[in-house]
């Protein structure tokens, strides 16, 4: 049984990419041992591989423009931005350079990059250090928005990403997951993955086994943390929620592949962090409407973080993002 | 100096009993800086843009440890509700934001605001060494020397950007990177608080009478830890920076053990019923 | 007999020590006398008699008490059995703490949307949950059906799981106002255990009759539409064994004035039947069917979709229509015609005749010569 945290499992990604490619090179700020990341999750790789691991001056802009640089020229650079707030720095980069070269020139011009980041609050860190902006990136033709959740195995789907992609990869991990442990199938929630035509597999999580659920849940990412909690809460109460996590944010027009799970006869929430409205999670619910129209038996519900900055404050904090309380709330609602 | 720095160690062990969350960086051994330069400015109408390590530069503007404090722990009487924590605190002309180098344009906009309005403020822009890896800092000074913005840069040169020292970041001297856009640079060492007073007071002066930009360059030394976590420096090399560019040691000895002694109680005193008002002494 | 408790110790304490009595074991004490102390961190308490009695001590000086605690015992008489008295007097302080239930969530919400509060259920466990609160809507409902009020009718839906009849039966029934699919019965053995739009598929007829005996099936009604004339005879059979069929008839079809239509019939969505057409039994009739008014049907007749006849139609038994048919007004179709996509009928069709699709069809059935109009 996989008792990896997400962190270990991000790790070791990171950690086969560089070992079984020469390509991969890790570019970022403080990513050196001993410190090896903010975040630790470069720990041991600049000992290991000490020529292919980048420690970077405070540059966000300028190590996003050389990294497509270096992708261009058929290395497989990863970037790590400490933290998600700091990507509005790379934005030029990314969206007006690294993701146009490969469609406008045919794909003449290949752009293997990917650039990890952790998103999110839960910590403290306050309005410039907690937030999920990744919304700001879904719709970028020619990026690939991927954000596994405990559900996944980030580790493997992140070095698969890292050697087989051709283009850019925008690749979110939460802070808030780093310490958890992986779901492995070891509790009360039962768990199974479904490959899809991408591959990035949707992971689906069950609080109950036999029967239709009452209510299901969509979601991706940090969200999966209140959600599994209230789902192994609402065991005792006897309502039965199937959580669908996708590990990829498809924003093509096209229908997600996905949606063959759904029959649209359960009421059906989508949940996330980030301020609600213009998401990842609107989309999803527009496309439901669009492909479930007259077989839904209720309005998708959406929840999100409340449309605030994320305090540093920890009770303050609480209050703004999405919370175990509130995805009970909505799911007992929906089928009342 | 002596209140901020007692402050700061405060700090950092209430961190450690886990009565704060989030993160603090403290100025611990670059208290110099903060008040020999803040001491300078004309607190009616002058601008501070600081950055990440702003409890310092916040102390030396308004001395309003309470609401510091408060808004450090989260608290809703903290001087932003504690909704900024740390590094994202404002009162009257004193602003900071978490995100390195954003804040050094900003203070060049406020200043020439200032200016174009004929009030005579100048703004002061605090940054460290790390973020002349920065883009923006650069596109700022063009535009300050280009439309003769009324600017004090203050480069707090720690040697150090996190966990990665300078050497690792950056080519070439730092302390010139301004002077090719033609603003003239003055570089002091930072413990010694009253040179900082006295050079910063000049430059002010200079900008205030219309010369344009200028950038006060000060060497100095972070003591504790970048923010709460590890801290790799050599312990040796930390132990002798602590002996010899300790600029609360400097003072000591230019005001005498007895007037220090006193300074010391009397700050201890002050910041003690704070915390014990915010209910964590 | 009453028990004498250590005291509340206030918010900050939630144990002390006892004191020792400060009267002699056995004397007999007033309400209100001071009998011993307690001793927390911040304060000395008092215990006071709350009751004349006999002091029959539990605990001795020295001994860690906690709030609520009984310290001794108060009785008319001497006690015997200190330990026997006590367990007497927890008991009693038991039964009156009042039975309290839990109840899930789940189960809360189906009390809810069925109309029941706790007391009906008459709960005699301590968790009131899904099972609980389904039973008792499970005999509501077979106590109601018994009284003849309210209720949806439960349907079996017979066959048609691999064709797709099946799922087109249930997928109308989901919307009605009226019905309810309940399962599914099928010869096919593959498809046991699996559901047709969350309906089980839970077997062959064997099933049948137990579950109309148990009262938990209302009608049934077939869907397969290939084999018509098995069609008619598991009708016929069923009919004769007493089975009860439903019609299930689409809350978007359209039936006109004076429409009337038999048993077992299955009418899909956007079907028109015109004024005074009239509709036998056990026939199925997909979406988009036209049929205009006056039209005769016979019984275990199949129409695909899209098939428009005009005015005084007349159709025998087990006649099939593919789809796309139009059909002029007046004809008369025999029994067990087949009439194939696209066809143009503007002349009658006898029995058991098929009736071949494609253009020269339909330019021979428009031909006025009688001879050689159809391909059989
Ligand atoms: C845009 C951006 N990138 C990275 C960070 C993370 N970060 C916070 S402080 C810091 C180091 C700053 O070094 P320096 O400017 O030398 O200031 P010092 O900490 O030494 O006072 C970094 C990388 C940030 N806050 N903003
Ligand atoms: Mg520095």
């Amino acid at each position: 049984m996989n008792t990896e945290s997400y962190l270990d499992s991000i790790r070791r990604g990171l950690r086969g990419a560089m070992e079984s490619d020469e390509r991969v090179y890790l570019i970022g700020e403080d990513l050196l041992d001993p410190y090896g990341g903010a975040f630790k999750v470069s720990k041991g790789l600049s000992t290991e591989f000490p020529k292919r691991v980048l420690t970077t001056p405070i540059s966000e802009s300028a190590i996003t423009g050389l990294a497509t640089g270096m992708a261009i020229r058929g290395l497989r650079p990863v970037v790590e931005i400490m933290f998600g707030d700091f990507l509005t720095l790379c934005t030029d980069q990314l969206v007006n350079s690294a993701t146009k070269f490969p469609l406008m020139y045919r794909d003449k011009v290949r752009v293997p990059l990917v650039l990890r980041t952790p998103m999110g609050g839960g910590r403290g860190y306050g309005p410039t250090h907690s937030q999920s902006i990744e919304k700001m990136f879904l719709g970028v033709p020619g990026l690939t928005v991927v954000s596994p959740s405990l559900a996944h195995d980030p580790g493997t789907l992140l070095k698969r990403t890292i050697l087989e992609s051709e283009r850019p990869v925008l690749w979110v991990e939460y802070k808030s997951l780093y310490p958890k442990q992986l779901l492995n199938g070891g509790d009360e929630l039962r768990i199974w993955q479904v490959e899809g035509e991408d591959g990035y597999p949707l992971a689906v999580v069950e609080n109950f086994s036999g029967s239709d659920p009452d209510v299901v849940v969509i979601a991706y990412g940090g969200a999966s943390v209140p959600l599994f909690e209230s789902m192994r809460r609402l065991i005792p109460e006897e309502i039965r929620v199937r959580g669908l996590l996708p590990s990829r944010l498809d924003t093509r027009t096209k229908t997600p592949w996905w949606f063959s799970e759904i029959t649209g006869r359960e009421p059906i929430i989508v949940a996330e962090h980030g301020t609600r409205g213009f998401t990842w999670g609107s989309e999803i619910a527009a496309e439901l409407n669009l492909t479930f129209f007259g077989r839904l038996v209720a309005p998708v519900r959406r929840l999100a973080d409340a449309d605030n900055v994320v305090p540093a404050g920890r009770g303050l904090e609480r209050e703004v993002l999405l919370n175990e309380e509130q995805l009970i709330k909505a799911i007992v609602e929906s089928i009342t | 100096m002596i209140l901020i720095r007692y402050v700061e160690q405060s700090l950092l062990r209430l961190y450690a009993q886990g009565l704060m969350g989030g993160t603090v960086h403290t100025c611990i051994g670059q208290e110099g800086c903060a008040v020999g330069v803040v001491s300078a400015i004309d607190r009616q109408r002058d601008m501070l843009f600081s950055n990440h390590r702003g409890h310092g530069h916040y102390l030396a503007y308004c001395g309003d440890i309470h609401g510091l404090i408060a808004e450090i722990m989260g608290l809703p009487i903290g001087v932003c509700g504690g909704m900024g924590g740390s590094q994202h605190i404002q009162r009257e002309n004193f602003y900071t934001n978490g995100i390195q180098g954003a804040g050094v344009p900003i203070a060049v906009g406020m200043g020439l605001a200032e200016r174009f309005k004929g009030t005579g403020a100048v703004s002061l822009a605090f940054l460290g060494d790390g973020t002349f890896g920065e883009g923006a800092v650069y596109e700022a000074m063009n535009l300050a020397a280009l439309w003769s913005a009324p600017t004090l840069f203050v480069v707090e040169h720690n040697g150090y950007a996190q966990s990665t020292p300078s050497s690792l970041q950056h080519a070439g001297d730092l302390s010139r990177r301004a002077e090719p856009f033609g603003i003239p640079v003055t570089r002091t060492e930072g413990a010694d608080v009253i040179a900082v007073f006295e050079v910063a007071n000049r430059l002010l002066g200079q900008i205030r009478a219309g010369k344009g930009p200028r950038l006060l360059f000060l060497d100095t030394h972070r003591f504790a830890p970048h923010s709460k976590g590890d801290d790799f420096r050599d312990r040796e090399e930390l132990e002798r920076i602590n002996r010899e560019c300790d600029p609360i040691q400097r003072l000591a000895a230019q005001i005498g053990a007895d007037t220090y002694e006193q300074v010391r109680k009397a700050a201890e005193i002050e910041v003690d019923i704070v915390l014990q008002e915010l209910g964590v002494q | 007999m009453k028990s004498l408790n250590t005291p509340f110790l206030g918010a900050n304490d939630d144990e002390a020590t006892f004191n020792g009595w400060l009267v002699a074991a056995g004397s007999r004490v007033e309400a209100g006398m001071l009998v011993a102390t307690v001793e927390t961190t911040k304060a000395v308490l008092d215990v006071e008699a709350e009751y004349d009695g006999i002091l029959h001590p539990l605990v001795e000086r020295g001994a860690r008490v906690v709030p609520g605690q009984p310290l001794a015992i108060l009785a008319g008489e001497p006690i015997d059995d200190l330990q026997a008295a006590l367990a007497a007097l927890s008991a009693e302080a038991d039964a009156n703490i009042p039975f309290e239930v839990r109840v899930t969530k789940k189960a809360e919400i189906l009390m809810r949307r069925h109309g029941i509060v706790l007391e009906q259920l008459g709960a005699d466990t301590s968790v009131v949950d899904e099972a609980a609160v389904s039973q008792f809507v499970e005999q509501r409902a077979v106590n109601e059906r018994r009284l003849g009020i309210g209720h949806l009718q439960r349907v079996g839906v017979i066959g048609g799981v691999g064709g797709g009849g099946a799922m087109i039966v249930i997928d109308s029934l989901l919307r009605s106002y009226s019905q309810q699919p309940v399962c599914v019965f099928e010869r096919d053995k593959v498809w046991h255990g699996r559901t047709v739009l969350g309906v089980p598929v839970i077997g062959s007829l064997e099933a049948l009759s137990g579950m109309l005996e148990r009262e938990e099936l209302d009608a049934v009604v077939i869907a397969f539409n290939r084999d018509l004339g098995e069609r008619a005879s598991l009708f016929e059979r069923l009919t004769g064994e007493g089975v009860p069929f439903c019609n299930v008839i689409d809350a978007r079809a359209d039936l006109r004035s004076l429409v009337t239509v038999g048993n077992g019939n299955v009418i899909l969505a956007n079907v028109y039947l015109g004024a005074g057409t009239r509709v036998g039994d056990n026939n199925f009739i997909s979406a988009n069917v036209f049929l205009e008014h006056g039209n005769q049907l016979g019984n275990a007749n199949a129409f695909g979709p899209g098939v428009f006849t005009s005015g005084n139609v007349t159709i025998g038994d087990r006649v099939r229509f593919a789809t796309g048919i139009f059909v002029e007004p007046g004809i008369t179709i025999g029994d067990g015609a087949v009439i194939a996509s696209g066809s143009v009928l503007t002349v009658d069709v006898p029995a058991s005749t098929t009736v071949k699709a494609g253009r020269r069809a339909v330019a021979r059935a428009t031909a006025s010569t009688q001879e050689n109009r159809y391909e059989s």
